[in-house]
């Protein structure tokens, strides 16, 4: 190869480097002053602190408080993000006795199993400082306990799951697109709900909080903002995160909706949970994820306290939702397929 | 499949319908025939459902694979040496520009200021387009590019002794190697096109008769596949 030909190699290199990553080199930076401890901590407008996460906020992601009030990061000065006011969020009207006359009555009359909720772990490492005396464990660490909790609730509540405990390491950005093969692993094995396990990285603070009385972890949702299928999964975080309100007050950590897709375009069922941080006892975690567990199965249609038969759970919001979503995805392609009709026009 | 509303049926459906329909089409672009491309799509489904083990710690996903097969028939069809060394050089840059990206871009979900899954064909749809200004080059560096994140992970795993196995194309019609090729073709013949639209049109000085002959609309010859992306790559070449 000539030597003009590596020069524009290495421009190339070079220059899509930069692009792919540009916006991101702060985040090399914020993750350097991490060792130190610090973290990103969302602020409002009248200057009360909303959330603290690990690592990198951008502006534009937007956060659900416990409280349902949503907020989206305008500006963010060193390791503050300032979060303007949107509005409150209005969550679905959650009704355990939920409406057994539609279409789909007929369809599940034809199908009796029950939902089945696939848990994996994206960060198959992440541990708990104070229990596994380490963040991150190669191998598997705590947080497939977590996992683990999570499938022994569900499965005694009636709900069929499968935990998965496939190793994505290394712990990098990359861990997702190893993950995704899980993710349709699970669909193939026809999982209604995809659930992904983390632990946050934070102070343990952020998570610690009392639950009826028993010192349990909060559990948060993400939701990723890049995907066709957000209309629905927010949709669906919002339902679970009204039943934890019902169900066990104080253990949500409210709904974030950060960048990213997290596998979430695969269904529209899916979801990421934090379940405490690496700062956090394991055993808080797992009696976190307990609760996190009693509020998931009255959303997936099983009665948490009667669960022989699987209930109908049509919740309107969700209906639409879903149809909003098939509307945008038929636009999108329509105007995508117009713009590639209009370049590839009559060349005269 | 329990509980799932007729919307998100729906959603699902449509959304794969969409997605199969651009496939086809993509490879349409690629000196394939008409059934040829119809042909890699279904065996992509189809295969899809099928692991191979290779090794104790790899296994190859049939429909993932077949994105690298068709990668590297496509460039040894392409004809000059010169694009089989563009299309590798290509495919280089991709890998090691992903290689670099990985350990910029933060690992947590929160961090990211867009997905990975997004960045791959990104990175080589630009790298392929500019390396050899042709589809079938972006093709090449996106799907091969994506597949090196793999071998890396298979180094690692070797490196660490850890518990793991690389699961090549392991998500099938979804894995983002195919997703990838894909979207990295459509991205090159977006800036091709519009590239071309400035300039008013392709270049055609100093090119053969018969490959200018063939940049004309088909339309005259019904029988005569369009064979743009044959032409396009052809065209371009210095």
């Amino acid at each position: 190869m000539s030597k003009k030909w590596l020069v524009k190699l290495l421009v190339i290199t070079i220059l899509t480097t930069v692009l792919s990553a540009g916006p991101n080199v702060k985040t090399v930076l914020a993750e350097t002053e991490r060792t130190d401890g610090s973290y990103f901590t969302l602020i409002g407008e009248k200057g009360q602190v909303l959330d603290c996460t690990a690592l990198t906020v951008s502006v534009g992601d937007e956060y659900i408080t416990p409280s349902n009030d949503r907020y989206k990061v305008t500006r963010i000065v060193g390791n503050k993000a300032y979060c303007e006011y949107v509005g409150k969020e209005k969550m679905p009207e959650f009704n355990n006795n939920t409406v057994k006359s539609s279409v789909l009555s007929v369809l599940t009359a034809f199908n009796k199993k029950r939902p089945l909720v696939a848990i994996y772990h994206t960060h198959n490492d992440e541990a708990f400082v104070p229990s596994d005396g380490t963040e991150s464990r190669r191998g598997g660490g705590g947080i497939i306990d977590v996992g683990e909790t999570l499938r022994k609730k569900l499965e005694a509540m009636g709900v069929r799951v499968i935990h998965d405990t496939t190793s994505h390491e290394p712990h990098d950005a990359n861990a997702y697109y190893r993950s995704r093969r899980t993710a349709v692993k699970l669909l193939k094995k026809g999982a209604s709900l995809l659930v992904d396990v983390h632990r946050d990285s934070v102070p343990p603070d952020v998570y610690r909080t009392t639950v009826k009385g028993n010192d349990v972890t909060k559990v948060k949702l993400v939701i990723g903002r890049q995907n066709a299928n957000i209309n629905s999964n927010l949709e669906f975080a919002k339902r679970l995160k009204a039943q934890m309100d019902q169900a066990a007050p104080g253990l949500s950590g409210g709904i974030f909706l950060g960048k990213g897709n997290y596998n979430q375009d695969l269904t529209p069922r899916a979801v990421l949970v934090e379940v405490g941080a690496d700062s956090n006892r394991k055993t808080e975690a797992e009696k976190g994820v307990a609760l996190f567990a009693q509020s998931l199965a009255p959303v997936l249609g099983i009665d948490a306290k009667a669960a022989e038969k699987p209930l109908l759970n049509q919740e309107k919001g969700q209906r639409k939702s879903d149809w909003t979503t098939v509307l945008w995805v038929v636009v999108a392609a329509g105007i995508i397929y117009a713009g590639y009709v209009y370049l590839n026009r009559n060349r005269a | 499949m329990t509980n799932f509303p007729v919307g998100m049926i729906t959603l699902l459906i449509v959304s794969i319908l969409i997605y199969f329909g651009v496939a086809h089409r993509v490879l349409d672009r690629m000196r394939l025939t008409d059934r040829g491309a119809l042909a890699v799509v279904a065996l992509i489904i189809v295969g899809s459902f099928i692991d191979l083990p290779v090794t104790g710690r790899i296994t190859v996903n049939l429909g993932g694979i077949i994105p690298v097969i068709l990668a590297f028939y496509v460039l040894a069809r392409a004809g000059t040496s010169k694009e089989w060394v563009r299309g590798i050089a290509a495919a280089v840059v991709t890998a090691l520009v992903l290689f670099l990206t990985s350990k910029i871009m933060g690992a947590e979900p929160e961090s990211m200021f867009v997905d990975p899954l997004y960045v791959y064909p990104l990175v080589a749809g630009v790298v392929g387009y500019l390396a050899g200004r042709s589809r079938r080059g972006a093709f090449f560096a996106a799907v091969v590019g994506v597949m090196a994140l793999d071998i890396g992970q298979y180094f690692w795993l070797v490196r660490v002794g850890g518990p793991g196995i690389v699961h090549i194309g392991g998500a099938g019609a979804f894995d983002a190697l195919v997703l990838s090729g894909i979207l990295a073709v459509l991205l090159a013949e977006v800036i091709g096109e519009i590239r071309e639209r400035l300039q008013g049109g392709p270049r055609s000085r100093g090119r053969s008769e018969a490959l200018v002959e063939n940049l004309k609309e088909p339309h005259p010859d019904p029988a005569r596949k369009p064979l743009l992306g044959e032409q396009g790559d052809e065209q371009r070449h210095e």
